[in-house]
């Protein structure tokens, strides 16, 4: 038997259908319909703006990258304890965001307290050239083989690697579970004095403006992170979890799908935006679309996506007041 | 700064000048394959139509960027089709699993029986069993018609591992077509 009857799908399109989208894209070349929303076609493709993520998250806090400079310090301290391979997405509630950024809940100081610096990554340093940069950082800087349309490179930075030890206060978290009600979970008991290592390398990042349009691409291999022997990733995991809001059955089933030692979790506000893995040239990449309206207390939001993924041992992430369709091409075009 | 325009110049606008985006050519060219692929990524000819629409309206409006290199924007609509079959099938699995439970318990009238030996819609159910991956690499073969080599370029798999993948794959349907077609000639 030959394989003619694997070819018994192929067809062509209908010839209404054919003309009907070609001169719609033939009035989009023209400029006439710019603004043409393809969903006027009769889409009938079923949208869900929360799409579930099987695979799990990782209690990490990229989120003040959308919301809070408030919680970026800390989160972004915590994420880097880990591998990164994979980006992940998970609804929260967004008071409890607020509640935490309040400052009436000392999670930066849970970190603060208890770090010992080693290496100081400094500040970011300006480069003329993104090869020079790249010379600097000491990895080739990849960049899109497409620029963003009446875009232009605008700064080139590196920011140096650091080192840091942190150890673990259980009497600080306990404070912290305490002040936000949750009583209930239980902090494993080996893990007072337990010592972290983090080492990040060097990043680059390359800015793209125009007039009104602001793109920023960053890259750096992935922190590397010694961890003590014994400690329960998936049991702390679920810690941070709850301090983001999760309820116990949720946080509990998220943290034991979840590889702990290679997903970045992204807390995402519920009245933030949506999200959605994409694929970034066979990698498993994260999307997040913000709408830009206040939060509840009048501050202005930012509209705009930002896209994260991992490539072998590199890490990069695209952030831009631009349609997410845009940094996904940036993205694939890397070169 | 001469300089950096230079770098600029020199990474981003490799590309050698050649001819003029011919649009209506590069439709032609790729209407067919980029359905093609939705027919057998979903199924459904109207979902196929709804996807192929929505990859080439988002396509086409970075098409200027394209204008001198035209196999960049194949690839940049294959990516497109990709992401979008990715979101719909995500979408739609339940659906798609309750028809499916449906048919298979429901009582058969000749007239099913009739559709159901289309080879169209034996094929529609043999494709509705691969695993996901499975299924796309045989939607970029059968239906975009594309090589090895390009599929491994848009999957991100190697060109080996797209090669043994569809062989298994394609034996498998192979079998379960010749099963089919036993159980119907009883």
């Amino acid at each position: 038997m030959n394989d003619d009857f694997l070819g018994g799908l192929r067809g062509q399109p209908t010839p209404e259908f054919k003309a009907q989208l070609r001169e719609r894209l033939r009035r989009q070349e023209e400029g006439a319909d710019t603004s043409m929303n393809y969903e006027d076609l009769p889409v009938r493709t079923s949208r869900r703006p929360w799409p579930f993520l099987a695979a799990g998250v990782l209690a990490a806090a990229v989120v003040a990258l959308v919301v809070s400079p408030a919680l970026r310090a800390s989160a972004s301290a915590f994420l880097e304890m880990f591998r990164v391979r994979r980006f992940a997405a998970i609804p929260v509630d967004p008071a409890r965001l607020e509640r935490l950024e309040s400052g009436t809940i000392d999670l930066k100081g849970l970190l603060a307290d208890n770090t010992d610096t080693i290496q100081e990554p400094g500040p970011p340093q300006f480069f003329s050239s993104v090869a020079s940069a790249g010379f600097a950082a000491g990895f080739p800087i990849r960049v899109p083989a497409v620029p963003p349309s009446g875009m232009a490179v605008d700064t080139v930075t590196v920011r140096g690697g650091g080192e840091a030890r942190f150890t673990a206060r259980t009497t600080k978290l306990r404070e912290v579970l305490d002040a936000l009600g949750l009583i209930d979970v239980t902090i494993p008991p080996g893990l007072d004095g337990a010592q972290v290592g983090v080492r990040t390398s060097p990043s680059v990042m390359v800015r793209y403006q125009s007039e009104k349009r602001r793109i920023g691409l960053y890259q750096s291999r992935s922190p590397e992170v010694s961890l003590p022997p014994g400690v329960d990733l998936a049991q702390v995991g679920e810690i941070g979890l709850r301090i983001a809001g999760l309820e116990r059955a949720d946080a509990e089933r998220f943290a034991r799908s979840i590889d702990w030692h290679s997903t970045m979790l992204v807390p995402m506000p519920t009245n933030a935006g949506s999200f959605r893995e994409v694929d970034v040239r066979g990698n498993k990449g994260l999307l997040l679309t913000t709408r830009g309206e206040p939060d509840p207390s009048g501050n202005p939001g930012r509209e705009g996506s930002m896209l994260m993924w991992a490539e072998g041992d590199m890490v990069y992430a695209l952030r831009g007041n631009v349609d997410s369709d845009n940094l996904l091409e940036m993205a694939i075009t890397l070169q | 700064m001469a300089t950096r325009d230079n770098v600029i110049r020199s990474r981003f606008l490799p590309w050698q000048e050649s001819r003029e985006a011919d649009w209506d050519a590069l439709y032609a060219e790729h209407l067919p394959q980029i359905y093609n692929f939705f027919r057998y990524r979903l199924g459904n000819p109207a979902d196929a139509e709804d996807l192929t629409a929505e990859t080439f309206g988002r396509a086409w409006r970075a098409r200027d960027r394209y204008r001198r290199d035209l196999g960049a924007f194949g690839g940049w609509l294959f990516t497109i089709a990709r992401n979008l079959a990715v979101d719909h099938y995500r979408g739609r699995r339940e659906m798609v699993s309750l028809e499916m439970a449906a048919e298979i318990s429901g009582g058969a009238t000749p007239e099913d029986l009739s559709v159901r030996r289309s080879n169209a819609e034996r094929l529609t159910r043999l494709l509705e069993r691969l695993p996901e991956r499975e299924r796309e690499l045989i939607a970029w073969k059968f239906g975009a018609e594309l090589s090895n080599q390009e599929i491994a370029r848009i999957s991100g798999l190697t060109q080996s591992n797209v090669g043994t993948i569809l062989h298994r794959t394609i034996k498998q349907l192979r079998e379960e077509w010749l099963k089919e077609d036993k159980r119907h000639e009883r």
